[in-house]
């Protein structure tokens, strides 16, 4: 069972409705950090195999692992 | 150009003028053509709307949004004259004369061909056929304007160098002709966070926040790496500094620092989640310009999608974000294109500049995926600027420091876009953009490496 940070992005027509994508996703398995209403993005942390589920999920436009970025 | 060559003579000139008028004088302009060309049957934008066969038959045509007039009908070397003479009248609402020369369409052996077909027009049509009618187009009316707006001429190559008085970078970028300083501009700088303790900036507000998470905990915003610190001194750096040369270009603009790196000696890290909860932050601060001295490099042709929604969503949300390019150029393992998430079409990438006008030999190269363009090039090598006064590993330093990167360039970029924001005020997000565009300085280098030209300040 490996767990990996997500970023979910939401569909610009859920954008008002986040809590709503993020309970579903709650419902599958992630477990939500963080909610950015502006930026229609919810952070957190699934079990790798999860994300073909999540992705399923109504309102979610796209989905990455989280990997680090760094100064330039 | 030689007025007095007809079209006879020359295959390229339709044997039709363009007259550029007064934007506000067009009817004075129209009547004073019709005068003196004794030409009376006239046809303008407005009447083509109802009928476009008109046209043809038309003596005049006036396209009153642009101020142009096209004399349909050829006129004698007499009237060519006066018409010319008129227009070097500085009074006179007609400002300037052309013969109608043909434009091609600039074919490609990679033409792709669309086959939905369009009104009026017959069969398949080449996207690049279209393409090269638009640039066309787009050429005529910038020949046209250039009078009205500053000159996007290009420009040989200068050497710059620090002096007592000023960096080399804050020369190039015309940052000290400037007379804004940024004053009533919130500029977001998402790095290392800051030396809240730096003595150039005792006395002037930061609004902070960190969004690292190390061991259940935040880090503070304090910067013990010096590159936040550096990047903010860049971007909002005092007019003048406790000692030392001027290294900072928005000196009135009010200071936000998210902490979204940590503090790791060499090559900061930081979480794109974190990231984005910075981006937030900063856009429900008000923030007018977000500048992102960070990301992950890309190999060129790969489309990471998941920012570029993110970013338009700051951009109509009024908050300029402007990105480092990347240093990956010479990279093994080809990760050479514009890194994540300047990459995003909504962000501005920006590539670095050394002092003898040349591209950085690190600085990552644009490639053809949807954002993937450098937006702008700016000073990015041998930049001073502020730094730690102590770093992680208990060291005192100067609280100034010399840095290479596309990390330097950015807040250059970021710092001028708040002085277009005071000198414009109301202008946010893509007018913003447009404005750092349409005022940079165009060199003789190539756009994927320094995408439009060299910022400069207003």
């Amino acid at each position: 069972m490996a767990t990996i940070r997500v970023l979910v992005s939401v569909s610009d027509d859920y954008l008002d409705r986040l809590p709503l994508v993020s309970e579903q996703l709650q419902a599958m398995g992630m477990k939500i950090d963080q909610l950015l209403t502006t930026l229609g993005v919810i952070t957190g942390e699934v079990d790798a195999k999860k994300l073909p589920i999540l992705q399923t999920v109504a309102g979610v436009s796209n989905l990455e692992e989280e990997k680090p970025f760094e100064a330039l | 150009m030689d007025f007095f060559n007809t079209s006879s003579s020359n295959p390229e000139f339709t044997g039709r003028q363009l007259v550029l008028l007064e934007q506000d004088k067009v009817d004075e302009g129209s009547q004073l053509l019709q005068e003196l060309t004794s030409l009376n049957s006239v046809v303008t934008s407005t009447d083509l709307e109802q009928d476009s066969h008109s046209a043809s038959e038309a003596d005049i045509i006036v396209l009153q949004t642009l101020g142009v007039a096209i004399i349909n009908q050829p006129i004698d070397a007499e009237q060519l004259q006066s018409l010319i003479a008129v227009s070097a009248d500085g009074e006179s609402p007609i400002l300037d004369i052309e013969q109608e020369q043909y434009f091609y369409a600039l074919m490609d052996a990679g033409d792709r061909v669309i086959t939905k077909p369009q009104p009026n027009l017959i069969g398949e049509v080449s996207l690049q056929y279209l393409q090269g009618y638009r640039d066309g187009i787009s050429n005529l009316v910038d020949q046209f304007a250039d009078q009205d707006r500053p000159s996007l001429k290009f420009t040989p190559s200068q050497i710059w160098a620090d002096t007592s008085a000023a960096t080399w970078g804050l020369q190039a970028t015309n940052v000290l002709n400037s007379r804004y300083s940024g004053k009533g501009i919130k500029i977001a700088v998402l790095d290392t966070g800051f030396e809240l303790n730096h003595p150039d900036f005792q006395g002037r507000t930061i609004v902070s926040r960190s969004f690292v998470q190390s061991n259940r905990s935040l880090l503070p915003v304090q910067d013990l790496n010096g590159h936040g610190t550096h990047c903010v001194g860049t971007a909002c750096g005092p007019r003048s500094p406790k000692t030392g040369m001027r290294y900072g270009v928005a000196y009135g603009a009010e200071i936000y620092v998210a902490k979204v790196l940590d503090d790791r000696p060499a090559i900061p890290k930081g979480l794109p989640g974190e990231i984005l909860q910075g981006i937030e932050w900063a856009i429900l601060q008000g923030c007018h310009v977000i500048s992102m001295s960070l990301g992950s490099p890309r190999k060129p042709g790969d489309v990471r999608n998941f920012y570029h929604k993110v970013m338009e969503r700051a951009l109509k949300a009024g908050s300029l974000v402007i990105a480092a390019a990347g240093n990956s150029r010479q990279r093994p393992a080809g990760l050479s294109a514009v890194n994540t998430p300047a990459d995003a079409p909504a962000a501005m990438a920006v590539a670095a500049l050394n002092a003898q006008e040349q591209v950085a030999d690190f600085s990552s190269q644009g490639d053809s995926v949807n954002g993937g363009q450098v937006d702008l090039i700016a000073p990015g090598v041998d930049v001073y600027s502020s730094y730690v006064l102590k770093t992680k590993a208990g060291s005192m330093t100067t609280g100034y420091s010399r840095l290479n990167g596309t990390s330097m360039a950015t807040p250059h970029v970021a710092g001028i876009a708040a002085l277009y924001a005071e000198a414009n005020p109301g202008i946010r997000g893509q007018a913003l953009w447009s404005l750092l565009l349409q005022n940079a300085r165009r060199l003789p280098l190539a756009s994927q490496d320094a995408g439009i030209g060299l910022v400069q300040a207003p």
